[in-house]
């Protein structure tokens, strides 16, 4: 398989020329690279799976229609996911003006294994597995929730943080943002966060 | 609480593992100090862990699906990333035309597919009821089909109010059993499907009225394109005889043959015969009588025949106009 294992290794930079030129399958292969990265990090930004498609799909046109603009000041990386962002802060604010709400954010009460669980999470004891989360559906609503209290900002800086696991540097460059205002920012929203969550458990 | 602002941010590097390495250090000899920091570091680490645990749902394969969908089209319409210097007018003009270049496409993939399982038309001549008499042009799949003469039959007359209605006898005393008869200024179109035996039939019908036309033409489809037998002041008994041939083959030789046969005559009927001997320098060939069969007298008698029964295809024009020049 040492062809495969070297077409995996292309690198962006080299794809994007490729596509320059006309070769359609270099973009394929950005397309089945990030896909799923982009959809995550648009998902949880907004909340609905259909909306998270639409725009991960319009994010992919975007690209192709401008990567002739794309002059590698950048990473393509970063590149993709600041129009991925863009797109969806553009959605989440028009939704927000037609009165639009992403998620029921109203009240509810919860199981006590979840209960026990997110106190875990929010102490100050060693850290519980993550794994756990993915298997409680009510720890997976009460996190999705305490984010879309967040607003939009801090919001997209977890969300690249812990989701998509991008440096500060490369926030920086997504978000058009010095790099202190993303460390600041990082900050106060997960402080934010915090807060939000442990109004679940009062 | 600036000071406190900036122990948050501190620490949240921390967790992040942006500090650099003697900014890490002071963040670690502190929370070993203070209980309150250490605690506040474990807490963000287990926050980073909540949402870091999240599930991390597919994309849907239809994301996928639509890129290559939006690739092929644009490698196909010749679409490069260097379009978007284009103004906005031009692209949606070059979309335009993209389109309409592929309706076209489209457009003429179904005419040829349509043209390959379509049935055969009873009558390929359209435009005789309209127009000047032109030769009749058929395409070979559609005389292969026929398995019978198609052709159409020129008839021009003085009176053709008389005429018509004397035609009209006829073809229904052929009981034909598929006719359909179109009026025009000067002309009467009858659209024939029938067997051999009931054009037969037909022509017996117009025997009386023949001496009445002023000329009489016979183009018979050969099944190459267009190229047709004519035969030239066609008598009822050389319809019959063209008609009543086992094969189509056979008909269109007779028709060949009563074709030399009555140009010759003309030209002798004219003199120019002896000019045409001259320029071909004894080359004409000799033409042999048309190989007129029994049914020419007994037409009746082919009825039931295999002939009788084979398939024509014949459009009758009746003109009341003037014989156009040859």
């Amino acid at each position: 398989m040492p062809r495969k294992a070297s077409s995996i290794n292309i690198g962006d930079d080299v794809l994007v020329e490729q596509f320059k030129r006309g070769d359609s399958s270099a973009m394929e292969r950005l397309v089945l690279k990030y896909q799923n990265r982009l959809y995550n990090v648009v998902l949880r930004i907004c909340a609905n799976p259909d909306d998270a498609a639409e725009l991960t799909q319009e994010t992919f046109v975007k690209i192709i229609e401008n990567v002739a603009k794309f002059k590698g000041k950048s990473s393509f990386y970063t590149w993709a996911f600041r129009i991925a962002v863009n797109l969806t802060l553009n959605h989440c604010r028009r939704r927000a003006r037609l009165g639009f709400r992403s998620i029921d954010a109203g009240e509810r009460s919860f199981g006590d294994s979840t209960v026990a669980l997110l106190k875990e999470f929010l102490g100050n004891e060693k850290s519980p597995d993550p794994v756990s989360v993915a298997q409680n559906r009510e720890m997976i609503d009460i996190a999705v929730q305490g984010l879309m209290k967040l607003d939009n900002s801090h919001r997209t800086v977890v969300i690249l943080r812990d989701i998509e696991g991008m440096s500060y540097a490369q926030m920086a460059q997504v978000l058009d943002v010095e790099l202190g205002t993303v460390r600041s920012r990082l900050s106060r929203a997960r402080k934010k966060l915090k807060e939000i969550l442990e109004a679940v458990l009062e | 609480m600036k000071v406190n602002h900036s122990l948050d941010d501190l620490l949240s590097s921390y967790a992040d593992g942006e500090l650099s390495a003697r900014q890490s250090t002071e963040v670690q000899r502190l929370a070993k100090k203070n209980e309150d920091v250490k605690a506040r570091l474990q807490a963000l680490q287990n926050l980073k862990a909540l949402v870091s645990g999240l599930p991390r749902p597919e994309a849907p394969e239809e994301i996928s699906d639509q890129i290559r969908v939006l690739l092929e089209r644009r490698t196909l319409f010749g679409e490069n990333p260097d379009d978007s210097k284009k103004p906005i007018h031009q692209l949606i003009l070059q979309r335009i035309s993209a389109s309409a270049a592929v309706a076209a496409l489209i457009a003429v993939f179904f005419m040829l597919v349509y043209s390959i399982i379509a049935p055969p038309r009873s009558d390929s001549s359209k435009n005789i009821g309209g127009g000047k008499s032109a030769p009749m042009q058929v395409t070979g799949t559609q005389a292969v089909k026929t398995e019978g003469l198609a052709g159409r039959l020129e008839l021009y007359c003085s009176s053709l109010a008389i005429v018509d209605s004397a035609v009209q006898r006829a073809v229904e005393y052929g009981e034909t059993e598929d006719y359909e008869r179109q009026t025009y200024d000067e002309r009467r179109v009858y659209r024939l499907k029938c067997s051999r035996a009931a054009l037969n039939r037909i022509v017996l019908g117009l025997q009386d009225v023949w001496p009445r036309f002023t000329d009489t033409r016979l183009y018979l489809h050969t099944g190459s394109f267009g190229r047709n037998v004519e035969v030239s002041s066609v008598s009822p008994e050389q319809l019959i005889s063209i008609a009543s041939q086992r094969y189509t083959s056979d008909s269109l030789e007779i028709a060949r043959q009563v074709a030399v046969r009555n140009s010759m005559g003309q030209l002798t009927s004219t003199g120019q015969v002896l000019a045409s001997l001259v320029d071909v320098k004894n080359t004409v060939p000799m033409v042999s009588k048309p190989m007129l069969t029994a049914s020419q007298a007994r037409p009746e008698a082919e009825t039931g025949s295999p002939a009788g029964e084979a398939r024509v295809s014949l459009t009758i024009v009746l003109t009341g106009e003037r014989l156009p020049a040859r």
